[in-house]
């Protein structure tokens, strides 16, 4: 009894194991497909909402608002001016241009650094 | 012997004993003719028809698809989207799958707006694929989708080009047509590098012809187009089109054109027509608004024309800044016709200056004539007229310069004040960049940047310094002279606050295909640059036919009044004391004297 049992076992074992690699991988694959599905909708929904971001930020749109909803209007020549702002102004990082120093702004500037060199060092 | 076999099953040997051997042998025997005759036809499919039938299955199982490119995106210099891709469902139906025809035209065609009859008749056709309709609307989409005809009638997500902006800037984007191929605009014109190179992949079908998961494999990949970067500026074009077509509305004029170009580049900031069209709609708009006017149409330029006469003399040396010729209100050429001033005004004695200020015609006639018409032609040709600008986009005109050897004793007159020669809005604009250029024509583009799908710059096309037409001297004497026609001449609604502006006005009569010109039908244009004195844009603003006032520097002037001022704010170019003063007060004391 138990010896042809044993026998279909071997037999049938690898068969019902690769009948169920088969079903899983049928299955993995329509859920692939699922997924690409969704991929698909999602990326076609996205260009839609691009698009639309796009139609959003138009400048004609963004006028009729200003204007109509906001009660805005376009500057005359005379409400505008034009303000020279300096680099630093508007960009603090930015690198500044020493001016030509004289000799004795210089020999000064060794005598201020001095002190503050003795600082950093007593820290 | 029967009985020894009985038992407790007997019975039923009992049965099998009594069945005729004969009949067993029979069936035994026809059954292995049939296992013989089957083993013969797999042996004949086998062998035989074996490539056949492996054909045969190869086509119902396996299939080579194209896989889609993705058209190129469009943007503007500073990087706003202008032309996009989106996805739209197109519908499809399997004639030989559907049973009851009339039912299903029935339903479908009231969905898409098609009359059941034509719906039956692409039915007729048989097969297994018939286009319904394309790039539908969602919702349209999903109205069939609820129709629940499985089986009959199939959808496809193909790729649909997106025009965020709708109108804006439709001329020159262009639209691209249901396969995604460009039609028009920088859409044809540069379609083979927006249009990629599609892909093909291999997939597995199973019996029903399904897609068998897993079963798609890529033989070669798609490459996506190049997207384009323009010159063309999102809020330089919307103020063209905004001024545009309210003066074009006002006037009740027929069309118009505004260009706006940068004169250092060529770069075309914004190139404006009326009427417009909505590209992402353009089946449904009348084909003649698809027309690009600016390029396409050549029209006779006008009083604009002398400023190119005055410039030609003076570069030739025929005339100097401080020639003074003489203009009685009219001028008797050969072929006894009588050109006159547009008032009938006699300006006296004019300088070359006063030409432009005052658009004498007379003068403009007697420069022309004085500089010759091989002179006159050649320096034209120089400045661009009578041939294409070369600018990135199609359709364009080379207007119209007939050969010397074809012009009339009188031609040199009236070509010299516009009359008898053609030009695009886009030539005249450019044959005025090229005196703020100091004498330099540039080449006028609308694309500047092609870069890869991933971004990687593919070619940047970079301005291209043309020939040396003007001496710089005289290109800097003409710039002053427009800027007269600005400050006290018939330019001065085009005139803006702390800015030197210089311009030149046209009134052309429209020439009647029947000979001589039609009354009351006119071209009204102003060209001009601003900041004179260091110059950033060459505009030109043209109406087409308006209706009431007509002249250029009442009804063209003020659109480029208007466009000028409200760019050079959004492009922050601050308004400076013009450097023209002292030289200008110079030549209003020698007019004076004169």
């Amino acid at each position: 009894m138990g010896r042809p049992v044993a026998v279909a076992a071997i037999f049938l074992l690898p068969l019902l194991g690769h009948v169920w690699l088969e079903a899983t991988a049928a299955q993995n694959g329509y859920r692939i497909r699922q997924l690409r599905s969704e991929i698909a909708a999602l990326t076609k929904q996205n260009a839609h909402l691009d698009s639309q971001a796009a139609a959003l930020r138009s400048p004609d749109r963004i006028e009729r608002l200003a204007t109509g909803r906001l009660g805005m209007r376009a500057p005359n020549g005379r409400e505008l001016a034009a303000v020279a702002v300096s680099p630093q102004a508007l960009w603090p990082s930015a690198p500044v241009v020493a001016a030509e120093r004289s000799l004795w702004q210089r020999l000064a500037a060794v005598f201020q650094q001095q002190p503050a060199s003795a600082q950093e060092r007593g820290r | 012997m029967s009985r020894s076999r009985s038992g407790p099953h007997g019975g039923a040997r009992a049965g099998i004993a009594t069945f005729p051997r004969g009949r067993i042998r029979f069936v035994l025997v026809a059954w292995l003719v049939c296992l013989l005759a089957l083993l013969g036809r797999v042996g004949y499919l086998q062998t035989a028809r074996a490539d056949d039938l492996r054909r045969i299955a190869q086509r119902q199982q396996v299939d080579v698809v194209p896989v889609p490119a993705s058209r190129g995106r469009i943007y503007d210099r500073n990087g706003r989207v202008l032309a996009t891709n989106v996805l739209a469902d197109s519908a499809y139906a399997i004639p030989n799958a559907v049973l009851r025809p009339h039912d299903f035209a029935n339903k479908v065609g009231p969905v898409l707006g098609v009359p059941p009859g034509e719906i039956l008749r692409r039915l007729e056709r048989g097969g297994y694929f018939v286009w319904l309709a394309r790039h539908l609307p969602a919702d349209v989409a999903g109205r069939l989708r609820a129709l629940r005809l499985d089986g009959q009638l199939g959808f496809l997500a193909e790729q649909r080009r997106a025009y965020p902006n709708g109108v804006l800037a439709a001329h020159v984007l262009g639209f691209a047509g249901v396969d995604n191929q460009g039609l028009s605009g920088v859409e044809l014109q540069y379609d083979r590098a927006l249009r990629g190179s599609p892909g093909e992949a291999v997939l597995l079908r199973d019996a029903m012809g399904r897609e068998i998961p897993e079963g798609r494999r890529l033989l070669r990949p798609a490459t996506d187009g190049a997207d384009l970067v323009l010159t063309i500026d999102e809020v330089v074009q919307h103020i063209a089109e905004r001024e545009l077509a309210s003066a074009a509305k006002q006037a009740r004029a027929r069309g118009g054109s505004v260009i706006v170009m940068d004169v250092r580049t060529g770069g075309v900031l914004a190139l404006a027509n009326y009427p417009r069209y909505n590209p992402n709609r353009y089946e449904t708009a009348d084909p003649q608004t698809w027309r690009n006017r600016a390029i396409a149409d050549a029209y006779e330029p006008g009083s604009t024309f002398k400023i190119v006469v005055v410039a030609a003399a003076l570069d030739a040396g025929r005339i100097g800044e401080d020639t003074t010729l003489s203009c009685p209100g009219y001028l008797v050429v050969p072929g006894n016709h009588r050109i006159r001033e547009a008032h009938g005004v006699a300006h006296g004695r004019v300088l070359p200056a006063d030409i432009v200020r005052l658009s004498c015609n007379v003068g403009a006639a007697l420069t022309g004539a004085r500089l010759g018409p091989a002179n006159l032609h050649r320096y034209a040709r120089q400045m661009g007229f009578g041939s294409p600008t070369g600018i990135d986009l199609p359709g364009e005109s080379p207007g119209i310069l007939r050969p010397v050897r074809e012009w009339s004793g009188s031609d040199v007159y009236t070509i010299s004040f516009g009359q008898g020669i053609a030009t695009t809005p886009l030539q005249l604009v450019t044959a005025v960049a090229t005196m703020a250029n100091g004498g330099r024509r540039v080449r006028p583009h609308v694309v500047s940047l092609i870069r890869d799908a991933d971004g990687r710059v593919r070619r940047v096309i970079e301005p291209t310094p043309g020939p040396q037409v003007l001496k710089p001297s005289v290109a800097r004497a003409m710039m002053e002279m427009m800027v007269r026609t600005v400050t006290d001449g018939t330019g001065t609604a085009a005139a803006i606050e702390g800015y030197a502006v210089a311009g030149k006005t046209g009134t052309a009569q429209k020439p009647n295909p029947a000979g001589g010109y039609l009354a009351g039908r006119f071209v009204s244009s102003f060209v001009g640059i601003v900041p004179a004195d260091r110059p950033r844009l060459a505009i030109l603003a043209m109406l087409d036919e308006p209706q009431g006032p007509y002249y250029g520097g009442v009804v063209a002037a003020p659109i480029f009044q208007r466009v000028a001022s409200q760019t050079l704010w959004y492009l922050r170019v601050p308004p400076a004391p013009s450097t023209f003063g002292d030289r200008m007060d110079r030549g209003r004391q020698t007019s004076a004297r004169d």
